[in-house]
C-alpha cells in the first residue's frame, strides 16, 4: 500500500517552485523599500526554521538563538578583518562558512550537557549562554564587540539585490533541511522525543544523539544566517547581533505560524515584518505598543497558529515508505541477527544477584531469576514490593547497585535505555504513555520505526501490530481521544511494532473489566505465539493464574517464592503477605489455554 | 429535610463529548441518603466522565443535576464540595509534597468542613490509624495502598454526605482491595452516600444497594447489586463470562 | 585585602536582596502558573514610577508610598491573569502565554517612554546618600532600609505559604490543579491571586530599586532576566529559594566587580547560572512546586 505522500508532495513541489521563481524576479521588479521588507521576511524566516528544527520538532525551546547567530556574525567579521581575501564573494564564502561552523562548534560542545535540561531550563539555560556571549563579546578586546567590527562591502553595486538573493538562498537552504530532517527518521525520533521522550527512548529512539545533531543543524543554519546578517549590517556590535530580543523574536514567528510545521516559522516571520516595517513603518513612536498589541491579538485570534487553521485531523506523520538504507546498513553491521526460531530452554533474562537501593532502603534485594524464552512470567507481590524497580532496572532506567543483569548472552545492566529497545527488549507501561498529539497509527509508526534493528517495512509492521491489538480501525484517530482500554492496546501495539524478543508489561489488565481483561489476556498469548517472551507484572490474579507459566512473588525487595501459578497460590508465605486469603478460581475459572 | 422523599442526587439525561467524540450520551440515576451505588461498565463506557460531571470538573452538554433538590448543573467543582459532594478521583491525586497532615488540612479547605475539622480528623485517624502514624511524611513517599488510604481520608475530612469514588482499587494488591471494600462498609455506616465505581464487579455488586451498568455512554441496566450478579444478561455481556 | 572582600561580601547581600525580592514573584508565578511571566521587568518598572509619580506629584517619599504601590500593583497583576492570562491559556495554550507577556511587556515598555521619556530615571531622596561605618566597612544607609524591607517582605511571603490556608491552597494548587479543586479549592481564584502576589512583589522591588539604581523602559528586560537567575540559582516556587538565589546572585557580581574587573560581573552571574542548571537543574533547594499545570 502506498502511502499518499506523493501527491502532496506534487503538489508542494509546484508551488515551492512557483513562488521561488516569483521571488527570483522580485529585485528586479520590487521598490527598495519592498525589497528591504522582503529581505527581513527572509531572515527572519532562516532564522525561525531552524529554530523549529530543535524547537518546533523536538520541543526543545531556545531562548537563545542570539548566541549563535551573534558568534556567527562576529566570527564571520573577525575572519575577514584578518584573513585577508581579495575576491569579495570568495571572502564573504569564506566569512559565512566560518560563521557557521564556529557556531556549530558552540552547539558541539555545549550541547551534550545543557540538552539534559528540560522544559523551561533548556529555554532559560539557553539564554544564559546567549548572555555570556554577549557579555564577553563586549568585554574581551579579541571580539572589539564595545567598539564594533567594520566590514568591508563585499559588492560595490545594488547591495540590497545582492543580499535579498543572499538570504533567499539561506532560507531555501534552511527550508530544505528542514524538510529533509521532518521526513527523515531523524524527524520522527524528533517528534516522538517532544511527544514523550523517556517513551521515544524506551522505543528505542537514540534521543541523547538526535537531539544534539538536531540542535548542531539548528544552530549551524543560525550561524550562517548571522553571519550574513553581519556582511548585510557593514558593522558588527555587540548590541547589534547579541540581542535578547532577536531570540525572543524568534520563538514569535515559530508561533504565530505554527509550531513544527515547516510553513509556520516563515509564515510568521512573513506576518511580523510586514506588520513591522509596512503597517507599523511610519508609527516609530508607539511601533512597541503596536507589536505588542497585535501579538496578544494574535493569540486570541489564532490559537494554533496560523497553520493551525489549515491543518485538520489529518494523519501527522506521513509516511517513508522503507527505512533508510543507510540506517539499514550500520545497525546490521553492529549487531547479528538472532536466531528466528529460539530454543525454549534458554534463559532470555536473567538476573544474578541483583540489588538496588535507595537511600539505604533496600528496593530490590539479591535477587535471582531466569525466564525461559517463549514462556509467560508474572511477578507480583504488595504494592511497593519492588516490581516497578525490577522492570526499571531490566529496561536501563535505573542502574543497579551490584548484580548482574543478562539478556540472551550479554550482559545488559548499564546500557541505555534505547540500546535495551534495539536489542530486543519492550515495555508496556502500566500507565499509558501515548503520543497525544498523534494518531494511533504515527504512534505505532514510531515503534516500527526503532525498535530492535535489522531491515523491516515500518508500514507493514505497524498494520500488523495493530491488527493484533485490534485498532486497525481506529488508526487514524488522534490518540488523545482514545478511552483507558484503548490506550492499554495502543501501548501493546506500539511495543509490539518494535519487533521485541522479550515484553516487559506493567499491570496490563490494571483498571480493565473481566471482558477486557480477557481480551488483553488473548493479547498477550497471541504476542507469545510469535515467539516473544513475557513478563507481567499484574495484581489481577485471575488473570496472572490463567496465563502464566512461572510466577515469582516479591516482597520487601526479596524474591520469596516461585513457582507453577497455582503452587505459588496456595504458598502460606504468598497468602500471609500479598493474598490475605487462600486464591480459589472459584466458580468462573474455565481455563483460557 | 426531604430525604426520603425525593433522592440526594438526582441526575437526568447527562451528556458529555469530549472534543465531538461523544464519551456520554444519556446517563440518568439517582442517589439516596446514605444510600450506596455503583456504575459499572467497560473502559470508555462513560462513568468516569460521568463523576467528573457530578464533581464540577466538567460541564455536561446536556442534562440535569440536583443535590438535595437544588440544580446543581454545572456549578465549579468549588462550590460542589461545599454543597458536600466529594470525589476521590481516580489515581488518588494527592499532594505529594506535601505532607500526610497538609493533605487531611486540604482535604477540610471547604468552608463546610472547617468547623468540624478536629471531629473529622479524629474519625479519619480512627479508622486509619496508620495515617496517624505517619501524619507527618511526605505523600509521595508512601506505597501504594497507604496513598489510596490517604485519598479516601482526604475525601472524608471534605465532611461530605455523597462519596464518589472512582475506581479505588486500581493498583491495589488482592489483601488490600479486600480491606477496601470492608471500608465501603464501615463508610456507609457513617451515614455517607456512595457512589463506587470499579472494574472489581463482582466484590462491588456485594457491597452496594443498586447498580448501574453503562454502555457506550448509556445505561443499559440497573437494578440491585445481588439481583445484578445472577443476572445472565449482565453475566454474558458485561462479566464476559 | 581582608576588608576589601568583607567590603565585597556586604555589598553583595545588600544588593542581592532586592535582587531576591525582585525576583520572588517571577519565581511564584513560574512554580504555581508554570507561566514564564517575560512582563516581570515591566511590574517592576511600573513600581519605579508609580514612586515616581508620587513623589513629583504629591512629594510622597518613596518608601511610605510602597505599601500603596505594592497595593495597586496586587491589583494589576490580579486583573492581568483574569481578564489576559487566563483567557489566553484556555483558548489556546500554556506556552502560548508566554507570547502574551512579551506583548504586554512591549506595550508596557512603549507606554513608558511616551510618558516619560526614555531617559534614566531616579527616586533617590536626600539620606540616600548617608554612610555608616562598621569597622573597616562603609553601609549605605538606604540599601541597609531595602535589605530590612526585602528581608521581612520576604519572610512575610514565606510564612504566608507555609502556614495560612490561602498559602497551603496557593501550593496544592501549584502541586496538582484538579486535586486541589476537588478539595474546594477555588483554583481560578488562587492563579489570579498568585499572579497578583507576584505584581506586589514585583512593584514593592521596584520602589527599592527606583530608589537605589537609576531606571528607564528599557531597563524592564534586565530585570526580567535577573528574574531566570535567580529561580535558577534558588529554586523555582519558594521564597526561601529566591532568598538564597538572590544573594548568590548579589554576593557572586560584587565579588566579581570587586576582583576580576567592573566589566565581568554579570558574564560571571551567568555562567554561574549556566553551571547551575548543569549541576542541579532544580535549583539548590529544589523546586518547591513540581509538575505545575
Amino acid at each position: 500500500m502506498k502511502r499518499p505522500l506523493s501527491r502532496r508532495a506534487v503538489r508542494t513541489g509546484i508551488a515551492g517552485a512557483a513562488v521561488l521563481g516569483a521571488l527570483a524576479v522580485l529585485p528586479l521588479i520590487a521598490s527598495p523599500f519592498a525589497l528591504r521588507v522582503a529581505q527581513t521576511i527572509l531572515f527572519g524566516a532562516a532564522l525561525a526554521i531552524a529554530w523549529n528544527i530543535l524547537g518546533g520538532f523536538a520541543g526543545y525551546w531556545s531562548f537563545g538563538s542570539a548566541a549563535f547567530l551573534g558568534l556567527g556574525a562576529f566570527t564571520a567579521a573577525l575572519m575577514q578583518e584578518h584573513v585577508q581575501i581579495a575576491d569579495p564573494a570568495l571572502r564573504l564564502a569564506v566569512a559565512l562558512a566560518m560563521g557557521g561552523i564556529a557556531a556549530s562548534l558552540l552547539a558541539a560542545i555545549i550541547g551534550y550537557p545543557i540538552l539534559r535540561l528540560r522544559g523551561a531550563y533548556f529555554s532559560i539555560a539557553m539564554l544564559g549562554v546567549s548572555l555570556i556571549l554577549a557579555e564577553l563579546s563586549s568585554g574581551l578586546d579579541v571580539f572589539e564587540g564595545a567598539v564594533g567590527v567594520t566590514i568591508d562591502p563585499v559588492t560595490a553595486a545594488a547591495p540590497e539585490r545582492f543580499f535579498f538573493y543572499v538570504f533567499l538562498a539561506l532560507a531555501v537552504i534552511a527550508l530544505s533541511i528542514a524538510a529533509a530532517v521532518r521526513y527523515s527518521r531523524l524527524g520522527y525520533g524528533l517528534i516522538a522525543i517532544r511527544e514523550d521522550e523517556d517513551t521515544a527512548r524506551m522505543l528505542g529512539v537514540p534521543t541523547e544523539r538526535y537531539k544534539l545533531v538536531g540542535f548542531i543543524v539548528s544552530a549551524l543554519l543560525i550561524g550562517l544566517a548571522g553571519a550574513a546578517y553581519a556582511f548585510n549590517l557593514g558593522y558588527v556590535t555587540t548590541s547589534s547581533v547579541f540581542r535578547s530580543q532577536l531570540s525572543f523574536d524568534v520563538v514569535v514567528y515559530a508561533l504565530l505560524g505554527g509550531m513544527g510545521t515547516l510553513a509556520g516559522p516563515v509564515l510568521g516571520a512573513a506576518i511580523m515584518a510586514v506588520l513591522n516595517q509596512v503597517v507599523l513603518g511610519g508609527l516609530l513612536q508607539i511601533h512597541m505598543l503596536m507589536t505588542g498589541i497585535i501579538i496578544i491579538a494574535l493569540v486570541f485570534l489564532l490559537p494554533s497558529g496560523l497553520m493551525g487553521l489549515m491543518r485538520g485531523h489529518r494523519r501527522i506523520l506521513t509516511v517513508v515508505g522503507t527505512p533508510m538504507p543507510e540506517e539499514r546498513a550500520v545497525t546490521a553491521a553492529e549487531q547479528p541477527p538472532a536466531p528466528a526460531c529460539p530454543q525454549t530452554d534458554e534463559a532470555v533474562l536473567k538476573l544474578v544477584g541483583l540489588s538496588r537501593q535507595f537511600r539505604g532502603l533496600k528496593a530490590i534485594d539479591q535477587i535471582d531469576l531466569q525466564l525461559r524464552s517463549g514462556s509467560i512470567s508474572a511477578i507480583i507481590g504488595p504494592n511497593g514490593a519492588g516490581k516497578s524497580t525490577l522492570f526499571n532496572l531490566v529496561t536501563g532506567y535505573l542502574a543497579p547497585n551490584s548484580g548482574e543483569i543478562w539478556y540472551q548472552r550479554t550482559r545488559i545492566d548499564g546500557l541505555p535505555t534505547h540500546r535495551l529497545s534495539r536489542a530486543g527488549i519492550a515495555r508496556v507501561f502500566q500507565i499509558a504513555r501515548p503520543f497525544h498529539g498523534l494518531s494511533v497509527y504515527d504512534n505505532v509508526l514510531v515503534g516500527a520505526l526503532f525498535g530492535r534493528d535489522g531491515s523491516r517495512d515500518p508500514h507493514q509492521l505497524t498494520m500488523d501490530a495493530l491488527a493484533l491489538a485490534r485498532l486497525s480501525a481506529l488508526a487514524d484517530q488522534p490518540a488523545a481521544s482514545l478511552p483507558v482500554g484503548h490506550l492499554r492496546r495502543l501501548e501493546l501495539a506500539r511495543a509490539l511494532a518494535t519487533r521485541p524478543r522479550l515484553v516487559l508489561a506493567d499491570e496490563p489488565c490494571a483498571g480493565l473489566n473481566p471482558t477486557e481483561t480477557r481480551e488483553m489476556m488473548d493479547m498477550i498469548q497471541a504476542v507469545r505465539r510469535t515467539g516473544t517472551t513475557v513478563f507481567l507484572a499484574e495484581h489481577d490474579m485471575q488473570a496472572v493464574m490463567r496465563m502464566s507459566d512461572v510466577v515469582f512473588v516479591v516482597a520487601a525487595g526479596r524474591l520469596i517464592a516461585q513457582g507453577p501459578p497455582l503452587d505459588v497460590a496456595h504458598d502460606p508465605a504468598v497468602i500471609e503477605a500479598y493474598l490475605g486469603k487462600p486464591f480459589e478460581l472459584g466458580s468462573v475459572s474455565e481455563p483460557v489455554r | 429535610m426531604t430525604a426520603g422523599v425525593s433522592p440526594l442526587l438526582d441526575a437526568q439525561g447527562l451528556a458529555f463529548a469530549y472534543d465531538g467524540v461523544i464519551a456520554v450520551e444519556d446517563v440518568s440515576f439517582t442517589v439516596r441518603a446514605a444510600e450506596a451505588i455503583a456504575l459499572l461498565g467497560a473502559n470508555g463506557a462513560g462513568k468516569s466522565t460521568t463523576v467528573k460531571m457530578i464533581a464540577g470538573v466538567l460541564p455536561p452538554a446536556q442534562g440535569r443535576l440536583r443535590f438535595d433538590a437544588d440544580d446543581v448543573t454545572s456549578l465549579p467543582s468549588h462550590r460542589i464540595v461545599e454543597l458536600g459532594i466529594t470525589l476521590v478521583p481516580e489515581g488518588r491525586l494527592l499532594f505529594p509534597r506535601m505532607s500526610v497532615s497538609e493533605n487531611l488540612q486540604l482535604g477540610a479547605y471547604a468552608r463546610r468542613a472547617r468547623h468540624s475539622y478536629a471531629v473529622n480528623l479524629e474519625r479519619v485517624f480512627a479508622l486509619f490509624p496508620r495515617l496517624a502514624e505517619r501524619r507527618h511524611q511526605l505523600a509521595g513517599s508512601m506505597s501504594g495502598g497507604e496513598q489510596q488510604m490517604l485519598a479516601i481520608a482526604r475525601g472524608l475530612m471534605g465532611n461530605p454526605r455523597l462519596l464518589v469514588l472512582d475506581e479505588p482499587s486500581l493498583g491495589l494488591m488482592p489483601k488490600m482491595v479486600d480491606d477496601l471494600f470492608g471500608l465501603i462498609g464501615t463508610i456507609r455506616a457513617m451515614g455517607i452516600a456512595l457512589i463506587l465505581v470499579e472494574q472489581n464487579v463482582f466484590q462491588t455488586l456485594e457491597v452496594v444497594d443498586r447498580a448501574y451498568v453503562l454502555e457506550k455512554g448509556r445505561v443499559t441496566l440497573s437494578g440491585p447489586g445481588r439481583d445484578l450478579l445472577r443476572d445472565d444478561a449482565v453475566r454474558k455481556s458485561f462479566l464476559g463470562l | 585585602m581582608l576588608d576589601r572582600l568583607f567590603q565585597a561580601l556586604v555589598d553583595g547581600v545588600l544588593q542581592g536582596s532586592v535582587l531576591s525580592l525582585a525576583a520572588v514573584g517571577f519565581s511564584l508565578i513560574f512554580g504555581v502558573l508554570g507561566v514564564i511571566n517575560l512582563s516581570h521587568g515591566v511590574l517592576i518598572i511600573l513600581g519605579a514610577y508609580l514612586a515616581l509619580v508620587a513623589l513629583r506629584t504629591i512629594g510622597l517619599d518613596p518608601l511610605l508610598a510602597l505599601p500603596l504601590i505594592a497595593a495597586i500593583c496586587f491589583g494589576v497583576g490580579y486583573l492581568y491573569q483574569r481578564f489576559l492570562i487566563s483567557p489566553a491559556i484556555r483558548r489556546a495554550s500554556l506556552l502560548s502565554s508566554l507570547l502574551v507577556t512579551y506583548g504586554v511587556a512591549l506595550i508596557l515598555q512603549n507606554l513608558f517612554t511616551l510618558v516619560f521619556s526614555a531617559d534614566n530615571q531616579s527616586v533617590r531622596p536626600d539620606y540616600a546618600n548617608s554612610f555608616d561605618r562598621f569597622g573597616g566597612i562603609t553601609v549605605n544607609r538606604l540599601q541597609l532600609i531595602a535589605f530590612a524591607i526585602s528581608c521581612v517582605l520576604i519572610a512575610i511571603l514565606a510564612w504566608v505559604l507555609r502556614r495560612l490556608p490561602i498559602g497551603r491552597s496557593i501550593r496544592a494548587t501549584a502541586e496538582h490543579e484538579l486535586a486541589a479543586r476537588l478539595c474546594g479549592v477555588d483554583t481560578d481564584q488562587i492563579y489570579a491571586i498568585s499572579f497578583g502576589l507576584s505584581a506586589a512583589f514585583a512593584g514593592a522591588a521596584g520602589v527599592l530599586i527606583g530608589m537605589l539604581f537609576p531606571f528607564a523602559p528599557s531597563s524592564q528586560e534586565d530585570w526580567t532576566i535577573f528574574g531566570f537567575v535567580v529561580v535558577v540559582l534558588g529554586g523555582a516556587g519558594s521564597a526561601a529559594g529566591a532568598l538564597l538565589g538572590g544573594l548568590l546572585l548579589g554576593i557572586i557580581s560584587a565579588l566579581t566587580g570587586a576582583f576580576v574587573g567592573p566589566a565581568y560581573p554579570n558574564a560571571v552571574a551567568f555562567l554561574v547560572l549556566v553551571l547551575m542548571l548543569l549541576l542541579r537543574p532544580h535549583g539548590l533547594l529544589g523546586s518547591a512546586f513540581h509538575g505545575s499545570r
